[in-house]
């Protein structure tokens, strides 16, 4: 299977003006997303993982062109996706979709769900040697509704009319009217009742099936990433710091962060005594962000090294990635690697 | 005996009445009545003005000049509303008062909408430098007082209904553009504008299918609650001699034309005045309801 998308050495600042207004203002960049780099194999799910603040949802704008990155290349089916002129943006846009966390607010109050689930068909099939009619517009909207489990009589219905779980399964509707091969999911089942989330959850790994699709799941919900990414990548501060197969950082995860983030998840065991507390404090600054390691002020692990060396991401085998200097190969650390270990 | 016998089939009435009753005012409790009552007879007169008018507005008569309200000296229904200094029917004057005020507002407060409306939703959803442009000629011209620009633009234009509307225009398309852009500022940032641009929606299919629907309830908002202030305006035109010229009328040049007799004639200014306070009360109650029946908030309940 190819790679569908790479990401390679992605930054997103944002320009934040400090200082005196009367010239002399030094502009002191906000890093949401800091240099990030993976690839997507065609046809898998991919998860990101992360807190407020991690930067994941800056990323998914990145990737879906809402946004453009300061640094870096994004390259989609091997097009450079910074690059793309009027046509390109027209071919990315029936390739890429998207579905979002909060389904009544990505849905237009004023609009009826035939005409939200038409609209991608209205911009980009009304035109051209394959254009369609009306009636058969009409007709695709009617087999999507039924592919997402909705009967037909809501195509009449305002978007408050239906529930959560409607309103996710009619994003998710829109979002595959025009067969794309790439979903990006930014919390999409985050806001609904945990009863509605299988389902929904459910639906979308039909369709991965039935069309081979690529997801790229974005979460802070790593119960949920588990359940459907193969590969996860988890942020923090902009950063990436662990990447690999998702099973394997479950069964066994190597950042401390990583394993804070596993200690926080609710399980439901009562067995299960209280471990030490997961994680303390709250996310940095991505104004300021710590010199050296920059999970470094939180981490229970924190060595000297790690104040004043930013890890990079090291390779330690199956695939997996992880950027700390407790595991890194560098020779920097390696002294240091020993004490880690035993602990 | 006789008494309770007669009063049965009435109690049973009220009985049975009481509750459709009931749900007739809920009915009626969606609907503006107080500004419908206020305003219909405004818009009746403006629409079929000729056709009611007792007299022809300017009909000159003198020997029946500065007569009182002809009901209060037991003439009947002559001149309801009194003469005026050159025995012209006040009622008749007021009613074909009607409706230039309501050209002019409507007109005035119309295309004062068309060019707020759409400078509020460029400014708001491109920014930028368009953004500061549109803003700042926005406070340029709410800095200058509309009596003002008013004489400014009748002396160029000429006095007349055209450089009326044309003021109203004017002075009025601001707030608009202020409104319209805020509220697309607000709308802009919501996800299924995000979602539209991630489906390829291009600028102009944006600004007309998911901004402006969803902006278009504010501005509705500020043009009923501007019919009043137009139509004030327009009077306040009117009374400086910048408005409507004779043989057309105004109730704003009624009542400045009534300064002379403000001791002994009081029908004068109170007629022409009752029709000005309905008028904008009307719209301004409207234009409250209006707000509240659009409110997302108060709709979806």
């Amino acid at each position: 299977m190819g790679t569908i998308l790479e990401l390679r050495d992605v930054k997103r600042y944002f320009g934040i003006r400090s200082g005196g207004w009367v010239g002399g203002g030094g502009e002191k960049p906000l890093k949401a997303v800091d240099g990030a780099s993976f690839s997507i194999a065609s046809g898998s799910s991919f998860g990101i993982a992360g807190e407020s603040g991690s930067g994941k949802s800056t990323m998914g704008k990145l990737i879906l062109r809402l946004d453009r990155p300061t640094g870096g290349a994004i390259e989609f089916e091997g097009r450079d996706i910074g690059k793309l002129d009027a046509e390109g943006d027209a071919w990315y846009r029936t390739r890429v979709q998207a579905v979002f966390q909060d389904a009544s607010g990505s849905l237009d109050p004023r609009m009826r769900i035939l005409a939200i689930v038409a609209e991608p068909l209205e911009i980009h099939a009304r035109t051209g040697p394959n254009r369609l009619g009306k009636a058969e517009i009409r007709e695709k909207v009617e087999d999507m509704l039924a592919q997402v489990g909705l009967p037909k009589r809501v195509m009449d219905n305002y978007p408050h009319e239906l529930s959560g779980g409607q309103k996710q399964r009619v994003a998710i509707a829109r979002a595959m009217i025009l067969e794309p091969t790439m979903l990006v999911l930014d919390e999409p089942v985050s806001a609904l009742d945990v009863s509605i989330r299988a389902q929904v959850l459910n639906l979308l790994s039909d369709f991965q099936d039935r069309y081979g699709l690529t997801y790229l799941m974005i979460s802070h919900d790593l119960a949920t990433l588990g359940h459907v990414s193969s590969q996860l990548a988890v942020m923090y501060l902009g950063r990436i710091v662990e990447i690999g197969d998702t099973e394997e950082i479950y069964e066994r995860p190597l950042h401390p962060y990583t394993k804070a983030l596993f200690r926080a998840m609710p399980l439901p065991d009562p067995n299960r005594k209280k471990s030490a507390p997961s994680l303390r404090g709250e996310i940095g600054s991505a104004l300021d962000i710590p010199k050296g390691c920059r999970f470094c002020p939180r981490c229970d692990e924190a060595m000297p090294v790690c104040s004043a060396v930013d890890p990079e991401l090291v390779d330690v085998g199956a695939g997996r990635q992880v950027a700390c200097h407790l595991i890194g190969g560098s020779q920097h650390t390696k002294a240091t690697h020993q004490r880690g270990s035993n602990e | 005996m006789t008494e309770h016998h007669v009063d049965m089939p009435a109690e049973n009435l009220s009985a049975e009445a009481g509750p459709r009753r009931a749900a007739f005012f809920r009915t009626l409790g969606d609907w503006p009545i107080l500004p419908i009552i206020l305003l219909l007879p405004i818009i009746l007169f403006g629409v079929f003005g000729p056709l009611i008018s007792p007299y022809d507005p300017s009909a000159v008569n003198p020997a029946v000049a500065l007569r009182p309200p002809s009901w209060l000296t037991g003439d009947g229904l002559a001149h309801l509303f009194g003469t005026d200094y050159l025995g012209r029917d006040v009622f008749s004057r007021v009613i074909a008062g009607a409706r230039a005020s309501l050209l002019v507002s409507f007109f005035g407060v119309g295309i004062a909408g068309i060019v707020g409306i759409t400078v509020g939703l460029i400014s708001g959803y491109f920014g930028g430098w368009l953004d500061t442009v549109l803003m700042r000629l926005v406070d340029i011209q709410m800095s200058m007082p509309a009596i003002l620009l008013a004489l400014l633009i009748s002396a160029a234009l000429g006095s007349g209904l055209v450089t009326v509307i044309a003021v109203i225009a004017i002075v009025f398309w601001t707030n608009y553009a202020r409104v319209v852009r805020a509220e697309t500022l607000s709308v802009k940032s919501r996800d299924y504008v995000a979602m539209a641009r991630v489906l390829g929606c291009p600028d102009v299919r944006l600004i007309r299918r998911h901004i402006l629907p969803n902006v278009i309830d504010s501005a509705l908002v500020v043009a009923s609650l501007q019919l009043g202030a137009a139509v004030m305006l327009e009077a306040s035109l009117s009374f400086l001699g910048l408005g409507v010229q004779p043989p057309a009328v105004a109730w704003g040049k009624m009542i400045a034309e009534s300064k002379l007799y403000l001791a002994t004639a009081w029908w004068l200014p109170f007629f022409p005045g009752v029709a000005l306070v309905v008028t904008v009360l009307g719209t301004n109650m409207f234009g409250d309801w209006l707000r509240d029946k659009l409110d997302p908030r108060l709709r979806n309940t």
